[in-house]
């Protein structure tokens, strides 16, 4: 009897509801198209561990690394849309590699349906020894002086450190020419070493070298300071109010995943972004955690079109030509 | 000196807790096997292992995955000398003397000339990791894109003294390598090359598919021309020989396996292809001193012990960038690094002295897991060359099985098996043509760094090409490269000469 009643209650609930949460049977897979280790991994490995257990199932995580996460994008396109597959990415595949590509085998627009937005993070400008100054105004002074150190190296060509520093070229009046390395790694050598004069990345691959003095972190793109950076202020404080910019992590299903189970995960998910030990992981990788709705990433993908195509556009960047 | 013992004395504390003892242990166990099978490397492992570690105290994850590592570069060793297939980058020249050593009868020799060549390289290596960290890493920073581009240069042309035919096959082997090695996505300007617009290109050819085809698949193929190999009872060599190098093997190896823990150890400590660069430019080095060059490629025990003291030597140095400033140089000690996030410790300039027992106890560990892995790999030596014993017609099916199920791993790309097959035709036409296909994957490796780095250089100087000599450490790399060249081409102009004397 009091089975048939709760039964009954769930169904009334189903109804009234208007996108009532559907409970998921796993396995699930959530899908990483960077290598293990890397903050994408490390993110999606803390966010399986605590799925599991919210959801009482398996929830495994893929790494399907190559060509910048869009290997795995190619690959999410085509998964079951049932629930079992998620993505976890960012913005340089869910935003940036539409604006650069033509020929992309996945449009994020009808192939992907937004779950939620995971955390966003601050991009930085640092420099070494090759330019001696310790902040932005110290810096801007020594453009002026020496045109010929007016580089800056980026993890990679087309990436969202490239076109902030395109931005920051215009803001500044200068001819900024962008240095490309294969990965905040070398990139942090050459800056360490004064091989480039300055650099431009998320803010995590500079914090630990920025506390030990080795290089001067001199801006950052957020709209408030970042925790792990304190002393150093955005470029919206240095008096640059449009030179803002941040990029994110996201949670993906594949288009045509019935709404409940998108639902669904958005809860879970949004719960699991508000335990204190996984706020203090994040704040690790620098990275800030976020949250909201499916439509609030949603929009965030389209205010981020808007936001750098132009940029990009001016950039002159076109991998395909 | 005192602090020196004193970190030392924690190190050993750390390390010899039985813990950490077993997961040692269990690393460089784990290293070898993967090692010796084909295809599955320490990347991929560590990259499966990594999230297992959750569970273990950041040390003990460290050591262990740390084993992983340098015991592969054990283990890569024994399928390049027993079976023409190296596992491994670093591992490609050790094929040349390595194998036709195990063809000669002499296998065991060659496998514990390696394992005992690596373990005095290891021990040195970490050595100098407890006295001269700093020092090696203030090496690391005075290469900047210009040096880079001059070192690869001087590897290039280091690269044709390699092959034992023709230099000019050899040449147009390198070029051949260095087109190969273009396929991708370009670095500097993002521009997709050669990849036919397939996503799973966008990252250039698989090394491991490329050196698995073109050595170990090629020489099956070439086999099957040879109705004799085909007997049943036909093995790799008819006899196995003794296990254990004669005393002439010694006095031949230990000079020139010094010489590869120094070059290893310096080469080490530089991002990206540190390991092969020592294992390659130590077997040149060996040949070029040698007073028979000759004999290289014929199964000389220094072509052995020289390269497998570097890439042993390289794969410890190249812990320095990582314990010094927090910046992995490679793609392992990326993954190792990533295992240091997981457990909350940010890998910085401070790591060695907010966590001087991980440190220490790392560098320590080291030590036991050298040790571990010959006292684990002389008694395996009997087990390995036994695998000779196994009939040709019977092995090399296996061979092939083993590599496919191994580059599929990879990244579980059937395209990458699909690319092994091809390669494997094209070493077997490479072989059938008398050209040598050790220069072909020092092309494809150091061509693309070549690139990168001048390109790199012209951008930093806003176009000015004097970097190149006005930097004085490039400058020096670069005359060094045009003496090398010098070198090589001389006897044989001089032989030119002399015949066309002799023609008129």
């Amino acid at each position: 009897m009091t089975r048939a009643i709760a039964a009954g209650i769930a169904a009334l609930l189903a109804f009234t509801a208007p996108a009532a949460a559907q409970d998921i049977k796993g396995p699930v897979r959530i899908l990483v198209g960077y290598p293990p280790g890397g903050s994408a991994d490390i993110l999606s490995r803390l966010l399986a561990d605590r799925m599991k257990d919210a959801l009482n199932t398996t929830v495994v995580v893929e790494n399907k690394a190559g060509a910048g996460g869009r290997v795995a994008a190619d690959q999410f396109k085509n998964a079951t849309p049932d629930g079992s597959v998620l993505m976890v990415t960012n913005i340089a595949v869910a935003v940036i590699a539409p604006l650069t590509y033509t020929s992309l085998k996945y449009d994020p627009a009808t192939d992907f349906a937004p779950v939620i937005k995971l955390g966003d993070f601050q991009l930085a400008l640092a420099t070494g020894p090759a330019t001696g100054a310790k902040t932005f105004a110290e810096y801007a002074t020594f453009l002026k002086g020496n045109p010929g150190k007016a580089t800056y190296g980026i993890p990679a060509t087309g990436s969202l450190p490239h076109f902030f520093g395109v931005m920051l070229g215009r803001a500044l009046d200068v001819t900024y020419t962008a240095v490309p390395y294969r990965g905040g790694s070398p990139l942090n050598t050459d800056l360490v070493a004064g091989q480039v004069p300055a650099g431009i990345d998320a803010l995590v691959d500079f914090t630990e070298l920025h506390k030990a003095g080795k290089i001067a972190v001199l801006g950052t793109s957020g709209t408030a300071r970042a925790p792990q950076t304190p002393d150093v202020p955005t470029f919206t404080e240095l008096g640059f109010k449009d030179i803002a910019g941040t990029g994110w992590f996201g949670v993906f299903a594949p288009a045509k995943t019935p709404e409940a189970i998108v639902t669904r995960y958005n809860q879970v998910i949004a719960g699991i972004l508000r335990q204190p030990e996984v706020v203090q992981r994040l704040t690790g990788l620098a990275i800030e955690p976020a949250g909201g709705s499916p439509a609030d990433l949603a929009r965030q993908m389209t205010d981020d079109r808007a936001k750098w195509g132009p940029v990009i556009k001016a950039s002159g960047y076109k991998p395909e030509e | 000196m005192s602090g020196l013992i004193d970190n030392l004395a924690l190190g050993f504390a750390v390390a010899l807790s039985w813990q950490n003892l077993a997961w040692c242990f269990a690393g460089t166990l784990l290293g070898t096997l993967i090692g010796v099978l084909p295809g599955i490397g320490p990347v991929a492992t560590i990259a499966i292992l990594l999230p297992a570690t959750f569970a273990l105290e950041p040390t003990t994850a460290l050591i262990m995955l740390a084993g992983i590592y340098y015991g592969a570069q054990y283990g890569g060793s024994t399928t390049a000398i027993l079976i023409n297939l190296p596992g491994e980058a670093s591992s490609v020249v050790t094929v040349l003397d390595g194998h036709a050593m195990a063809r000669a009868g002499r296998a065991g020799a060659a496998l514990a000339i390696a394992a005992l060549a690596s373990l005095a390289a290891g021990c040195i290596a970490t050595l100098l990791i407890a006295l001269a960290a700093p020092v090696m890493s203030g090496i690391a920073l005075s290469f900047g894109a210009a040096e880079y581009f001059s070192l690869m240069v001087l590897g290039l042309i280091a690269a044709m003294v390699i092959a034992a035919g023709s230099l000019l096959r050899a040449v147009g082997m390198i070029l051949l390598g260095i087109l190969l090695g273009l396929v991708g996505t370009d670095v500097t300007s993002g521009v997709e090359r050669y990849t036919f617009g397939i996503t799973e290109l966008a990252d250039g050819l698989d090394f491991v598919a490329l050196a698995m085809g073109i050595f170990g698949i090629g020489e099956i193929i070439a086999s099957l021309r040879n109705p004799e190999r085909l007997r049943p009872g036909a093995r790799i060599t008819a006899a196995v020989g003794r296990l254990w190098p004669s005393r002439a093997d010694f006095r031949a190896s230990w000079a020139p396996a010094l010489r590869g823990t120094f070059l290893g150890s310096l080469l080490g400590v530089l991002p990206g292809g540190g390991a092969i660069l020592a294992s390659f430019s130590a077997y040149s080095l060996e040949r070029q001193m040698a007073r028979d060059p000759a004999r290289f490629g014929r199964g000389a025990v220094e072509g052995v012990a020289a390269p497998e003291a570097a890439n042993n030597a390289a794969a410890q140095t190249a812990f320095i960038p990582l314990l010094t400033l927090g910046i992995p140089p490679n793609a392992v000690l990326a993954l190792m690094a990533g295992a240091m996030m997981i457990h909350g410790i940010a890998p910085g300039p401070n790591v060695m002295t907010d966590q001087p027992a991980l440190v220490w106890g790392l560098i320590a560990s080291m030590w036991i897991g050298n040790l571990m892995l010959v006292v684990l790999n002389l008694p395996l030596i009997g087990l390995w060359v036994r695998l000779l014993s196994v009939p040709y017609r019977l092995l090399a099916p296996a061979i092939v099985v083993f590599c496919a199920i191994g580059v599929y791993s990879l990244g579980s790309s059937a395209l990458a098996v699909v690319l092994m097959g091809g390669f494997g035709l094209a070493g077997y036409v490479f072989g059938r043509l008398g050209c040598e296909v050790t220069p072909l994957l020092l092309g494809f490796v150091l061509g693309p760094m070549l690139e990168e780095n001048l390109r790199r250089a012209m951008t930093l100087s806003l176009g000015d090409p004097t970097v190149l000599v006005t930097r004085p450490l490039s400058a020096a790399l670069l005359a060094a490269a045009a003496g090398l060249l010098a070198l090589v081409l001389l006897p044989n102009l001089a032989a030119r000469r002399a015949l066309l004397r002799d023609d008129g």
